[in-house]
């Protein structure tokens, strides 16, 4: 009887929402699917471009000063390039890849790229705030390059590193919503084609609610780690 | 290595910096012999280039030119691993403790046991027990670095420093954040460590007041050079520099009291007869009745403005502050008896001092501006 007066609540307030269930479900689904698989392969990306960039610049622990410009030169352009642009203009290099140049795992490629370098730029950022005093006495008691990187540097800069991949993985779930732009579907594609374009608003703010959610769940859950981690 | 070789041996050391527009040669063709079992102060103002010495020792700072020899192996030309073992037999502690702040103290301690000792894990915990125990903190092993207070976190700095069983153990200005009273109990720790385990510590500071505590030998340091140097008790009594002779009476407050004297009216117009003098005297002569003598041997009355008394390696080191006066040049006879007893003579001219002051002062000023 609930259940009933209940539906008949939806439907009256939300009529597209319920009649597109199953809509919101595939494209929920393809959201989380390309911020997951395109978060795990830009954060690995990154945190090696990240180290790559501390321990290479003046004064780094492997201080080399062309690949870190080099390096610096390639994330500023490719942080530089809209994302909108960046989907068309690396569309070859898709195809290449993956074999297709639409649909949803084809925007993994371009969201990957599009990403790696600005979470490259955070993580050197959090390790670049780990006190160089503290590497210094790691190199006094002997240890190697790796073993700083690995023991001293990513593990100090947890906390940051934390913080910092969450703001990464809320920006990442931002340009998923342009991914409808080459057929790879998720909330973004559902909110513009269905909602926006057939003036179908109930379904444009259910999309912006399930994201909130999103959003909400993975910045409650990644400050309650970093919390927990940081003993400074 | 021979049995009486130096356990750090620096020879002609140069270190310069090239920077953009300018090159700074922060060590000066410098020559340093530390012995086994020694405490080594090394002093001088910031900026004169003692932090970039001793981290020559470890090759944390690589020189220009100069050799390093460190327990009989010449530090300059180790590369990579065999660099990273020669630093493991040299432990340091810093003016900042750099600890890590995502560790517990424990792990602190841990890290350079995790790098590639041989020891089995059961005993790498047993060693970090003992460190732990060895600087007094057991019961923080399981707090973070953030929970403790400076000496306290000074304290973990040395037993991590002590973990790989080092000969020497350098301490970059590793008092100077904390208060006085922590200063000392770590300065006597060093001094324990130094007893106990024959640790050789090299000890660079600005304060006096910590290498009079516990080192046999200091080495004061100028613009990248070492502008004098010796044990303990001869660098006291007999300073030989302008620089040397700042940092004692910094230490022994013989400069607050001179300043407090040199403004007095009565002694900004001596007499022509009278005479403003510093007397500094070690070991035995402080037991001679000296000043009786001055006025039994030359008739010089003697006015005493000021005077401490410090013990420094069991020997009494003292300083007195007179006007002297009598007929003549019985003041000078006197003076000339006074040196012949070892006692080291330093007469100051009332107006100098007080334009020398001034000069400090408003250099001080300048500085400070300059930091801000």
């Amino acid at each position: 009887m609930t259940t009933i007066l209940a539906m008949d609540f939806w439907t009256s307030i939300m009529p597209n929402v319920v009649a597109n269930k199953d809509v919101f479900i595939q494209s929920t689904w393809e959201t989380i699917y390309m911020t997951l698989v395109s978060g795990i392969i830009a954060g690995i990306l990154g945190i090696i471009i990240g180290i790559a960039l501390v321990v290479t610049a003046p004064g780094g622990i492997l201080a080399n000063r062309t690949t870190y410009w080099i390096l610096d030169k390639l994330v500023n352009i490719f942080r530089s390039i809209p994302f909108i642009i960046l989907l068309a203009v690396i569309a070859p290099f898709t195809r290449l890849l993956v074999g297709t140049s639409i649909g949803t795992t084809a925007a993994l490629v371009p969201l990957t790229i599009g990403t790696a370098p600005f979470y490259a730029r955070q993580v050197q950022n959090a390790l670049v705030d780990v006190d160089r005093g503290i590497i210094e006495a790691a190199e006094a008691v002997g240890a190697s390059p790796m073993q700083i990187i690995f023991r001293v540097y990513l593990r100090e800069a947890l906390p940051d590193l934390i913080r910092t991949s969450v703001v990464t993985v809320i920006s990442l779930i931002g340009l998923t919503a342009m991914a409808g732009a080459i057929g790879g579907g998720g909330l973004g594609n559902t909110a513009i084609s269905i909602g926006y374009d057939r003036f179908e608003n109930d379904i444009t703010i259910m999309a912006m609610i399930i994201i909130l959610a999103i959003v909400f769940i993975i910045q409650i859950l990644g400050d309650l780690w970093a919390r927990k981690t940081d003993h400074r | 290595m021979a049995a009486n070789a130096p356990i750090i041996d620096l020879k002609g050391i140069d270190v310069t910096f090239k920077e953009a527009d300018r090159t700074v040669r922060a060590v000066k063709n410098v020559d340093l012999e530390v012995a086994k079992g020694d405490i080594y102060g090394i002093v001088g103002y910031s900026g004169a280039g003692k932090s970039t010495l001793v981290r020559v020792i470890n090759q944390l700072q690589r020189q220009t030119s100069g050799k390093v020899t460190v327990s009989g192996q010449n530090m300059g030309a180790l590369k990579g691993k065999a660099l990273r073992q020669a630093r493991t037999k040299i432990g340091m502690i810093f003016q900042h403790f750099n600890l890590m702040n995502e560790r517990t103290i424990g792990d602190n301690v841990m890290f350079p046991l995790l790098l590639g000792s041989k020891l089995s894990r059961h005993d790498k915990q047993a060693k970090v027990d003992e460190l732990l125990d060895l600087v007094g903190l057991s019961e923080k092993k399981n707090d973070y670095p953030a929970q403790l207070s400076g000496g306290q976190k000074q304290r973990v700095a040395i037993a991590r420093a002590l973990a790989n069983d080092p000969e020497i153990l350098i301490s970059d200005e590793a008092t100077s954040a904390l208060d006085p009273k922590t200063t000392s109990s770590i300065l006597d720790l060093l001094k324990n460590l130094n007893e106990k385990l024959g640790l050789t510590v090299v000890l660079i500071t600005h304060e006096m007041q910590a290498v009079k505590s516990i080192c046999n030998k200091v080495a004061v340091m100028q613009s990248g050079e070492i502008v004098e140097r010796g044990d303990l008790l001869t660098i006291f009594s007999k300073p030989t520099q302008q620089l040397t002779r700042e940092f004692i009476e910094t230490s022994s407050q013989i400069d607050a009291a001179l300043a407090n004297v040199v403004a007095q009216p009565s002694i900004q117009h001596l007499q022509a007869n009278e005479r403003l003098v510093v007397l500094s005297y070690a070991g035995a002569s402080t037991d001679d009745p000296l000043i009786a003598q001055l006025y039994e041997q030359f008739k010089v009355t003697p006015n005493i403005l000021f005077g401490n008394v410090e013990i420094l390696q069991n020997t009494p080191v003292g300083n007195l502050g007179l006007v002297l006066s009598g007929a003549g040049d019985a003041v000078d006879k006197a003076l000339a008896y006074v040196k012949e007893q070892g006692v080291s003579v330093r007469q100051i001219n009332v107006a100098e001092y007080q334009a020398e002051l001034a000069r400090k002062a408003a250099e001080a000023d300048t500085n400070a501006e300059g930091e801000a």
